[in-house]
């Protein structure tokens, strides 16, 4: 019986120092995106595909992660409520790491031409994403250790992802004015912008279901 | 053979109802079957040995079953009618239906209830409308004061996930010493006014009949436990883990806490309340009432509360109209 204790309490610590690796993983690999937007930009090639190669390793390493503590949770290691609200924790932060990837890999793919007046937004929208990534990731820490906490960091978010969507909106707006630009290529653009502005809501929809699930757990 | 009827019941105690107390544990799969039937079987038995005679002695006041034939009639009619309500899905209590085979025992035998005993059995039936209300109110209070813990102390959600499945599993193990103490009565009251075992000596401690029963009956519960109670445990804690854990385990505690107080004998001032043994599930359908209005919920389930006031009723009736047809019969075929 004690042996069963001890081993059940030892999972679950194994389970949330897990959960707090993917939580950094994914940090690092926002600021990894930022930089691949500065080398895209600046047209350094070499260092752009050096940087989306470790982009498509740390999400293949994401995912592995995230199938262990899956199937950890599904073990007997924890209460039902507690693996709903992991699970639902996981499953949307994982959409980040997954809209990173997709981005750099359609950036390559498509190698749109980038107008100089847009690179000032551009830079400012991969900046605001990697803020909220991290500010989301201190939400997520919150939930595991305090979840009283959680409220503050969502309006927190709320706030950036509200400053993203300004950012954005001016992006796009400098596309569709530049005239010298044909609409297939302004359309590419539009695209780049949105994916990019995207992880900014994915973050703030992470904040959102984090407060429900911490308000349950305070009663 | 005669005591066959006691094993009968009190398998089909532990089958039906004994499987309340770790059914959530169970059904959230954190805790094996195999573990919350040892556990179970450990503190039913020990819960029953040392705490079970002063409820059995109450239903011997109550009425005495003077033969080992009657004795065994009245346990085959509890345990059947046991049997028959949980497959009804009615919240069965042993408790009722052996106290309405013992008054049907009575009618046969008298032909009414006897004078001494009406006063006991009002006490008993006040018990049984109280104890559901008393484990609201119980469970009402520890909600409130789990919310206060929990704001003013605010736990990680890890710490607070090992907190609930110890808390789950400590109050399961206090659940079934309650249960054993004051249900135990129900398998083996009918054979407390038999001379059946010579007091056994070990030692300095003198082991009596009214403890020996209490073993016997404990193991009859074990084996209801062990064969037929997984189904029951998986139904009943689906049912409460929708509530989530905090619900069930302050329901539990609630319960047993409830369950526990009524398996002694307590003095007020003049009065004395004896051991009562009262039906565990209507006790845990109270408490799980009583978070309810705790957390604000108006609407109470009218069907559940119906289910209990058919139950409070049919039981006793159903066994003592089953008991009395049965000595009836057996005795014109003597």
């Amino acid at each position: 019986m004690k042996k069963y204790f001890f081993s059940l309490f030892g999972k679950q610590q194994e389970i949330q120092n897990k959960l707090l690796a993917y939580i950094e993983h994914t940090e690092t690999m926002a600021l990894d995106m930022e930089q691949a937007v500065g080398a895209y930009l600046s047209l350094d090639e070499p260092e752009f595909s050096k940087i989306r190669a470790r982009i498509d390793e740390m999400e293949h390493r994401l995912d592995l992660l995230r199938r262990e503590i899956e199937e950890e949770i599904y073990g007997r290691h924890l209460l039902p409520d507690t693996r709903g609200d992991i699970l639902v924790l996981l499953e949307s932060i994982d959409k980040i790491p997954n809209r990173i990837q997709a981005l750099t890999r359609e950036m390559a793919l498509q190698r749109v031409q980038v107008p100089e007046i847009l690179h000032p937004s551009l830079r400012n929208l991969a900046e605001r994403d990697v803020k909220i990534v991290q500010v989301m990731s201190r939400a997520a820490r919150a939930f595991l250790d305090k979840p009283d906490q959680v409220k503050p960091q969502a309006r927190e978010l709320s706030y950036y992802e509200h400053e993203g969507d300004l950012i954005e909106q001016e992006a796009v707006a400098l596309t569709f004015a530049d005239n010298s630009l044909q609409l297939a290529h302004q359309l590419q653009l539009h695209r780049l912008i949105d994916d990019l502005g995207s992880i900014c809501d994915i973050a703030e929809d992470v904040g959102d279901r984090l407060v429900i699930a911490a308000l349950k757990r305070i009663l | 053979m005669w005591l066959s009827g006691g094993f009968f019941l009190g398998w089909a105690v532990g089958a039906n109802v004994a499987a309340t107390v770790f059914a959530t544990a169970v059904a959230a799969r954190m805790l094996r079957f195999s573990t919350a039937v040892e556990l179970s079987i450990v503190f039913i038995v020990l819960g029953g040995f040392i705490n079970g005679p002063a409820a059995t002695e109450t239903l011997n006041r109550l009425g005495p079953v003077a033969t080992l034939p009657s004795a065994f009639t009245l346990a085959v009619v509890s345990a059947a009618v046991i049997t028959c309500m949980s497959a009804l899905g009615l919240p069965v209590s042993a408790a009722q239906t052996g106290v309405g085979a013992l008054l049907g025992y009575q009618l046969f035998q008298q032909g009414t209830i006897s004078t001494p005993a009406q006063p006991l059995l009002r006490t008993i039936m006040i018990t049984w409308i109280c104890a559901p209300v008393f484990s609201a109110l119980i469970a009402f209070l520890l909600y409130k004061a789990t919310v206060q813990v929990f704001r003013r102390l605010p736990m990680p959600i890890f710490l607070m996930d090992q907190a609930l499945r110890l808390g789950l599993i400590l109050a399961g193990c206090y659940g079934a010493w309650a249960f054993g103490g004051n249900n135990l009565a129900n398998v083996v009251g009918f054979y407390a006014s038999q001379d059946l075992f010579a007091p056994v000596h070990i030692g300095p401690w003198v082991i009596s009949q009214s403890r020996i029963l209490a073993l016997l009956g404990g193991f009859a519960i074990a084996a209801g436990i062990a064969s037929f109670s997984h189904r029951v445990m998986l139904t009943l804690g689906r049912d409460l883990v929708k509530l989530d854990a905090i619900t069930a385990l302050l329901a539990i505690l609630a319960q047993a806490l409830v369950v526990d107080f009524l398996a002694h004998s307590w003095e007020f001032g003049k009065h004395t309340l004896p051991a009562i043994p009262i039906s565990v599930s209507q006790a845990l359908v109270g408490a799980i009432l009583g978070i309810g209005m705790a957390r604000g919920i108006q609407t109470i389930k009218l069907k559940i509360l119906g289910n209990i006031i058919v139950a409070w009723i049919t039981a006793p009736v159903f066994s003592a109209g089953l008991s009395y047809l049965l000595l009836r019969l057996a005795h014109r075929l003597a």
